[in-house]
Parts: structure tokens; C-alpha cells; sequence
């Protein structure tokens, strides 16, 4: 199940950066459409990579509660992962 | 979509969760820490100890069950789990055509009987988040409204934000209210699903005092009658009239159990029906972990032959869905990393209540030049319900360690407790500036959770020794979760403290001093 938060952490880290808003914020490279193209791609893989992985020790009804609550477990540090990059370099 | 759709949204999102967000946020604290129930309780009944199970303890029991009396109809064990210390033996004898109910609690080491404290212990928070201890006086329906409304919040919530999926992975943290209204919002977002889950089940497990027309139409006995009609249960048990001896070692029969549920056989409680009666019944529970649904599952053996009587059938569809969203509402599935998911989220959930009330407010005081009774009563009743209410809640431990233990209706005395600090902080709130009572409850608050660990060392130190000594989590847990709260509300006071100077610095300096006081 770690894994399966592991996963999920980074297909949601990776959404966050196929939006510009959230890109600027920790690359300094442009953000380009080929760039937001591979990072959502790659988000949503991971992402049911991490539902695939949750089934393989859970049944379909837990498996599915724990991977939600992953969910939100994971877009929070996400967000305060960003936040705090963006604070800690002074782009806020 | 039309711009007055979404204004009108943003009027019901705001104005529904300003009319009932109080009342929504004590029922979601109190939901909250009802996840932990057997947790909490087991804290508050220190007397039980750490208890250790194992299934040697079902024939001891049985031996001692039979000792109690040859005219039992009906024997239960309670064994003790990793989360309840609660090791009980009960048993159902008949007098003058009543059944009367006999119930001792016993340690798991020495069989010896323990007398446990009157509290109601982690089960007020359970009872309290449904009937706001208004049962008699349509609390449920409450309730039910609060639940409805916060479905309205959520679904215009989702309209209110423009920028939903582009705002969700950032906070801004240098100002005040834009770090709340963020906050609002990606808790908003996380939440959803969890909020949506919780409200809708709260609605479905009590939809027979909320619908009960369609039922009370088509059954004499309205929705009693349509509950045993698709309920399905074990057959009724018919004395043979022919008195035996009861089956006092059951270890073939828990052969059985382990061979049935090879993958998790642990077992919360087993009933012993018409122990004396040769068709007697042995109901083997199992400890709720594989299913979501809130049905107990259960193995049923003939008490004589030790045979495997026949399963329950199943349920219709629609009463699974039910039992489906009744056990997501309790999640008595849920193993300890879910608990705290969940316990999470509920925290989170009531993050995004409190902050909402709190935007509602300053948005409105920033607007106005002179503000009138219903700011400043939304203004105390945010301080009350939020502050004041975190006060209540640990008031209600240390009356439980504070109250003598051989005071007669202690646990009332306990109840009345929060319920008393509750208002106390209503009236407080009222007495002073806003941003000091803020501030002052916090302080409180902060220091009472750290407080109350000392304290619990102090009264008995071997309860704590104990625990360590067993590794008994729930109750070390316990102690760590007031640590951990009593510093969240010290640190937050801290920081709101810094904010409010900087901000009277700054508001000096542009001689707006009426601001100050908002």
C-alpha cells in the first residue's frame, strides 16, 4: 500500500506541474506545451499505475477506499509541498 | 452557464454554511473523534487495564458462565481486541416473564471481576454527533438537516470556485485571510469525496425517521415491518425441551472458525443461545476487516454435534447498498493507517467548515463601516463554536479523571461538563475583544491538552506504566494525541499572536486604528 501512496504522490506532483501556475514556481525553464503534454500524460499513468498497485493487496471496495483517501493525503502535501517551494524562494 | 446560476450558487454556498455551519462543524469534531471511540473509551476507563486475548479465554469463560446459573437463555462473551480493552461476560436469565440481562467485566489475566467508572466514554461523541443530546427533542432531525445542507454546501461549493482544478496545488501564505480562503478551498477539494460519502450514508442509515411515508403506506407496521421483511437473519432458535449440559471446550469448533476464514479469523464476540437445551447455538463473530458492509459476519454451530449450521442468505441489492454507505459512515473496517486517513479527513472536514465561517465574516467587516449585532454575533459564535467547543471536549476528559469515581450519575455529571464549558465560552467570548478571546482560548485549549497527560500520571502513574509495559497503543496513542493537539494550539496561537502584531503595526502606521478592532 506504501507504494501505491508513493506512486500516487508523484502522478499528482507531476499533474501539478503540467500547469504553468504551478511549473513557474519550481522551474525556471519555460513552460512549454510539449512539456505540460508529458507531465499530464505521465500523471495519469501513474496515477492508475497507483490504483493498480492498491488492488494487488486490497479487494476492489477497500482497495478503492484507501487509494481515495490517499487521494486527499496526497493532493494536501502536494499543495504544501508546492507552497512551501514557492515560499521558500520568494515567489509568493 | 449563465452568470446568475453561479451568483445564485455562491448565495446558497454561503448563506446555507453560514446558517448551520456551527452546528455542522460539533457534529463533524465529534464524528471525527468517533472513529477512535473504543480508543477514547479505553482511555477513560483506565480501571480495565491492558488486557491482553486470545481465544484460551472463550473456555474459561464458558466454565465460568455455566458456574453463574444452570437457567441462562442465553450466554455472550465480549473478548478483548487490540482497540477496546472491554473483556465481558453476559448472561440472559428469565424471571416473572422477563428476560433480565447480567453483565460482568472481568481482567483477561486473573478472570478477577473489575469495577469500571460510570462514563459513557468515547460513545458521547458517537451518540452526540447524530443527536446533539437532543434525542428526545428531534436532535436526529437536525441532524438530518445539517447533513442536507452540507450537501448543498458541496455541490454549490464545486460552482463557486471558478478555478477549481487550477488552484488546488498552491496556498499563499504570506497573508492572513488569503492563506484561510485557500485553505478553504483545497480542503474543499480534498475533502469532497469524504464530505459527499459522510453526508449522503448520515442521510441513508436514518432515512425511516426521515422518509417514512412510502413505508408506513404500504406496511401496518411501517418501516419496523420493511426492516425484519428484508433483514435476513438466523432462523429462530426452537427449545428441544430436553435439558444437556453445555459444551464448555469449544477449541474443535474454532478449528472450524480457522479452517472457514483461513485468511483473518479474528473473532469480537460469540453467543452461546440455549446453553442448557440440546439444540443449542453457537454464534461465532468475526472482527469487521475484510467488508465494507456493516453486516456482521458469522459462522453458526449446532452447540451438541459442533456441526456448521446453515449461512444467512444474502441480502436484496438495495439493503447491501444501505449497509455499504452505513459501514463507509462508521468505517469499522478500517485498519489503523485508514483510521487516521479517515480521522484525517474529518479533521480536514472540519478545517474547511470553520474556515468557511471565518471568510463569511471578514469579508463582510472588511466592507463595512460600521458593523451591526449579527456580525458580532457571528463573530462570538465562530470563537464559541470553534474555540469554545476544542474546550469542551477536553473539559470532558478532565472531568473524567477529575469527578470521584463513587459519585452517583458520574457520567451524567461528565456530559453536563462539556455541555457547561461549551456555553461558558459562549458567554466569555462575549466579555472580551474578539482577538483576545481568540487568542485566549487557544492559550487554553493548548494548555489544557498538555496538561491533561500530567494529570493522568499524576492520579495513577501505574495506568501509563501499564500500558507502556503491555504496549498498549490506544492508551500511549491517546496521551500522544493530547501532546500533539495541546502543541498544534500552542503554535497556532503563537503564529495568530505574530500575525495580529504585525498587523496592529501596520494599521497603526496608516492611523486606521477602527480596523483594530475588527
Amino acid at each position: 500500500m506504501l507504494i501505491s501512496f508513493i506512486i500516487q504522490f508523484s502522478a499528482l506532483w507531476f499533474l501539478s506541474q503540467a500547469q504553468k501556475k504551478h511549473f513557474k514556481l519550481v522551474f525556471n525553464i519555460p513552460f512549454t506545451t510539449y512539456i505540460e503534454k508529458k507531465f499530464k500524460g505521465l500523471g495519469w499513468i501513474l496515477l492508475l499505475l497507483s490504483y493498480g498497485v492498491a488492488l494487488i493487496f486490497e479487494n476492489i471496495p477497500m482497495a478503492s477506499v484507501y487509494w481515495l483517501s490517499f487521494l486527499s493525503l496526497n493532493i494536501l502535501s502536494v499543495t504544501i509541498f508546492n507552497s512551501f517551494y514557492a515560499y521558500k524562494f520568494k515567489k509568493v | 452557464m449563465k452568470p446568475d446560476f453561479r451568483r445564485n450558487m455562491i448565495w446558497l454556498h454561503t448563506y446555507s454554511g453560514l446558517l448551520i455551519g456551527w452546528l455542522l462543524f460539533a457534529i463533524f469534531v465529534t464524528g471525527t473523534l468517533s472513529y477512535f471511540t473504543p480508543e477514547i473509551s479505553q482511555w477513560m476507563k483506565p480501571e480495565l487495564g491492558s488486557q491482553t486475548t486470545s481465544n484460551k479465554l472463550i473456555n474459561k469463560s464458558l466454565q465460568m458462565l455455566k458456574q453463574k446459573s444452570d437457567k441462562s437463555e442465553r450466554w455472550q462473551i465480549n473478548l478483548p481486541t487490540q482497540r477496546s480493552n472491554q473483556f465481558t461476560l453476559s448472561w440472559w436469565i428469565k424471571e416473572n416473564n422477563k428476560t433480565k440481562r447480567n453483565v460482568v467485566t472481568l481482567n483477561s489475566q486473573t478472570f478477577n471481576e473489575i469495577h469500571v467508572r460510570d462514563t459513557h466514554g468515547g460513545n458521547f461523541f458517537r451518540t452526540f454527533h447524530y443527536t446533539l443530546e437532543l434525542r428526545q427533542y428531534g436532535g436526529r432531525y437536525f441532524a438530518g438537516i445539517a447533513a442536507m445542507v452540507m450537501l448543498i454546501g458541496i455541490f454549490t461549493g464545486i460552482f463557486t470556485h471558478r478555478r477549481f482544478f487550477q488552484d488546488f496545488f498552491t496556498i499563499r501564505v504570506k497573508k492572513l485571510m488569503k492563506t484561510v480562503t485557500d485553505l478553504h478551498a483545497i480542503v474543499g477539494v480534498i475533502t469532497l469525496p469524504f464530505c459527499f460519502v459522510i453526508s449522503f450514508s448520515a442521510l441513508l442509515i436514518y432515512i425511516s425517521l426521515y422518509m417514512p411515508w412510502s413505508a408506513e403506506h404500504h406496511f401496518d407496521n411501517g418501516y419496523r415491518e420493511l426492516n425484519s421483511k428484508v433483514t435476513t437473519s438466523l432462523p429462530k432458535l426452537i427449545s428441544a425441551n430436553k435439558t444437556v449440559e453445555p459444551l464448555i471446550d469449544l477449541e474443535p469448533i474454532l478449528a472450524k472458525v480457522e479452517k472457514a476464514w483461513p485468511e483473518h479469523s479474528a473473532i469480537t464476540h460469540l453467543i452461546y443461545e440455549r446453553p442448557f437445551d440440546l439444540n443449542g447455538r453457537i454464534v461465532i463473530y468475526r472482527q469487521a476487516k475484510m467488508s465494507l458492509s456493516n453486516k456482521s459476519e458469522i459462522l453458526a454451530f449446532n452447540a451438541k454435534s459442533g456441526e456448521l449450521l446453515e449461512a444467512i442468505a444474502p441480502e436484496r441489492t438495495a439493503r447491501m447498498i444501505r449497509r455499504i454507505f452505513y459501514g463507509l459512515h462508521e468505517a469499522h473496517f478500517a485498519q489503523p493507517v485508514l483510521r487516521w486517513l479517515l480521522f484525517f479527513m474529518g479533521v480536514a472536514s472540519c478545517i474547511l467548515i470553520g474556515s468557511g465561517l471565518i471568510i463569511w465574516l471578514k469579508k463582510r467587516l472588511d466592507k463595512l463601516k460600521q458593523r451591526h449585532f449579527g456580525h458580532t454575533l457571528v463573530e462570538r459564535l465562530n470563537i464559541a463554536g470553534i474555540c469554545g467547543l476544542i474546550l469542551a471536549v477536553v473539559s470532558y476528559f478532565y472531568a473524567n479523571r477529575l469527578i470521584p469515581i463513587n459519585l452517583e450519575s458520574r457520567a451524567v455529571l461528565e456530559v453536563n461538563v462539556f455541555l457547561f464549558v461549551w456555553f461558558a465560552s459562549f458567554i466569555y467570548s462575549f466579555l472580551r475583544p474578539a482577538l483576545k478571546a481568540w487568542l485566549e482560548l487557544l492559550f487554553l485549549n493548548g494548555i489544557a491538552f498538555l496538561m491533561l497527560p500530567i494529570l493522568d500520571l499524576v492520579i495513577n502513574p501505574h495506568w501509563l506504566i501499564q500500558a507502556i509495559e503491555y504496549k498498549n497503543m490506544a492508551y500511549i496513542g491517546f496521551n500522544l494525541a493530547l501532546i500533539i493537539s495541546g502543541g498544534i494550539c500552542l503554535m497556532f496561537y503563537y503564529w495568530l499572536r505574530k500575525t495580529d502584531l504585525k498587523t496592529h503595526i501596520k494599521i497603526n502606521n496608516t492611523n486606521h486604528e477602527e480596523q483594530i478592532l475588527c
